[in-house]
């Protein structure tokens, strides 16, 4: 079962491309704002035009923020192979992306790593996520 | 013949060489579509209905424009170049394969054109002043200076006829009589595009889509389309066209799972003539099916840019 969550997900990485082109990752996200959080996973959306992981975050107060980090798109994610329950309530996160211009506790999904410390990859609308498509001249 | 090319100047001698060469493509290229008989559909058109996906419309210009919204690392902003280990962002995006990709894949094997085709060295024929206008506009993109400076495409508008995401998400062709249905997976939208010689809508209506107009000239569907809006645009790099559009677009059957595409972009708004764009369509696996996209839906744009409006 791991395996395979690991393969699906790994496949998602292809869903960057859509992803990608539907909004331009600078604009939008602060490239000089990088985050990384570690928390636990409370829901996954799949909405179009891209999907939306959120994730309980503990500060070092014991205050609790939900962030909420920009994925690929699900129309992407399902045609790969992704479920909505690929990454379930109550999964133990850390992930990395860059925060919104203008929102606190919103980013954009960089990568995900497991618990296990096997990482995986957000299909966000980062750079290097418009690879060119296998017959790209 | 070869002693009359070679008593020519060297010019001449290549001019001609260029002419037989290409005469030689056209006898190819005109073999390689009439080997292929399409079905037909009930109202005779050449049947070239099922679920594709397109490739290769969009191409850079041989003098692209610094794009600060561009994400790969010819943008000094990019966090490609953050040098700090953030960035880029993992390599192996893009190298992975939806169940769309194995059509894609046929494409592959042909050799077919793509991207700008005329002028043949990729210099847009811009009109005076249009192209520092544009170069101007995508610098007021990051930070965006206005709701106008933010892509249509992050707005969720009508894809026009060159946004539609090609590679993952699919165009369905359907063929009724007298009309051709383009069904995009991108954004949920749709063309129909008339056969019954109908004119053209009055010109005071405006149109994401366009209003197009088609016939058959063997097994090519060429449509001609009018009646564009001011709100689409070409490519991240061309962010507007005019309510000026024409186009022109050929789909050739060019066998059981590509149609060939070129499109001529005339907009007198921006440019001072017609230019063209190749591409094609490759038929996705078998099982592949439309799905929505309610762009509007999860789309958070606007506040991740502008913030939360105001709340009462």
């Amino acid at each position: 079962m791991k395996c395979n969550l690991l393969l699906i997900l790994l496949s998602a990485i292809a869903a960057a491309v859509p992803a990608a082109a539907h909004h331009a990752f600078a604009a939008e996200f602060d490239v000089n704002s990088p985050v990384k959080v570690k928390g636990t996973v409370t829901k996954i959306e799949f909405t179009n035009p891209h999907a939306w992981l959120y994730v309980d975050v503990k500060d070092a107060d014991g205050k609790v923020t939900n962030w909420r980090f920009e994925l690929g798109a699900p129309n992407a994610l399902v045609r790969l192979g992704w479920k909505k329950d690929a990454i379930p309530a109550g999964t133990e996160v850390t992930i990395t992306g860059f925060r919104a211009k203008a929102q606190e506790a919103v980013a954009n999904g960089r990568s995900i790593t497991l618990a296990d410390g096997r990482e995986l990859f957000t299909g966000g609308s980062g750079p290097g996520s418009e690879g060119k498509a296998p017959e790209s001249k | 013949m070869r002693r009359f090319i070679a008593s020519l100047p060297r010019v001449g001698q290549d001019a001609i060489l260029r002419g037989v060469v290409n005469a030689a493509l056209s006898v190819a290229v005109l073999h390689a579509q009439s080997a292929y008989k399409p079905d037909r559909t009930p109202d005779g058109q050449p049947d070239m209905q099922g679920m594709y996906t397109r490739n290769g419309i969009v191409g850079l210009e041989a003098n692209p424009p610094e794009n600060p919204i561009d994400p790969s690392d010819k943008n000094a902003l990019s966090v490609s170049n953050r040098g700090d280990g953030l960035g880029p962002y993992p390599g192996i995006f893009g190298q992975g394969g939806t169940v769309l990709r194995g059509g894609q894949r046929r494409g592959a094997n042909g050799g077919r054109r793509t991207g700008i085709v005329d002028p043949p060295d990729r210099n847009l024929p811009w009109k005076p002043g249009e192209d520092a206008k544009r170069r101007q506009f995508l610098k007021d993109m990051n930070p965006a200076a206005d709701l106008r400076h933010v892509e249509l495409n992050a707005r969720c508008t009508l894809p026009g006829l060159f946004q539609g995401e090609d590679g993952n998400n699919p165009f369905q062709f359907l063929q009724r009589a007298g009309e051709v249905v383009l069904l995009y997976d991108y954004n949920h939208t749709s063309r129909v595009i008339h056969l019954d010689g109908r004119p053209h809508l009055g010109k005071n209506i405006r149109l994401f889509m366009g209003d197009s107009i088609g016939h058959w000239e063997g097994d090519t569907l060429v449509v001609d389309t009018t009646n564009f809006n001011n709100r689409t645009s070409y490519s991240r790099e061309i962010p507007y066209l005019t309510d000026q559009l024409h186009t022109t677009e050929r789909f050739t059957i060019a066998d059981a799972n590509i149609v060939d595409y070129e499109i001529t972009i005339d907009d007198p708004g921006l440019f001072t003539r017609p230019w063209r764009v190749a591409g094609y369509f490759t038929r996705v696996p078998k099982g592949v099916e439309s799905l929505e996209f309610a762009c509007a839906e999860g789309s958070q744009t606007l506040v991740n840019m502008f913030g939360q409006p105001p709340q009462r």
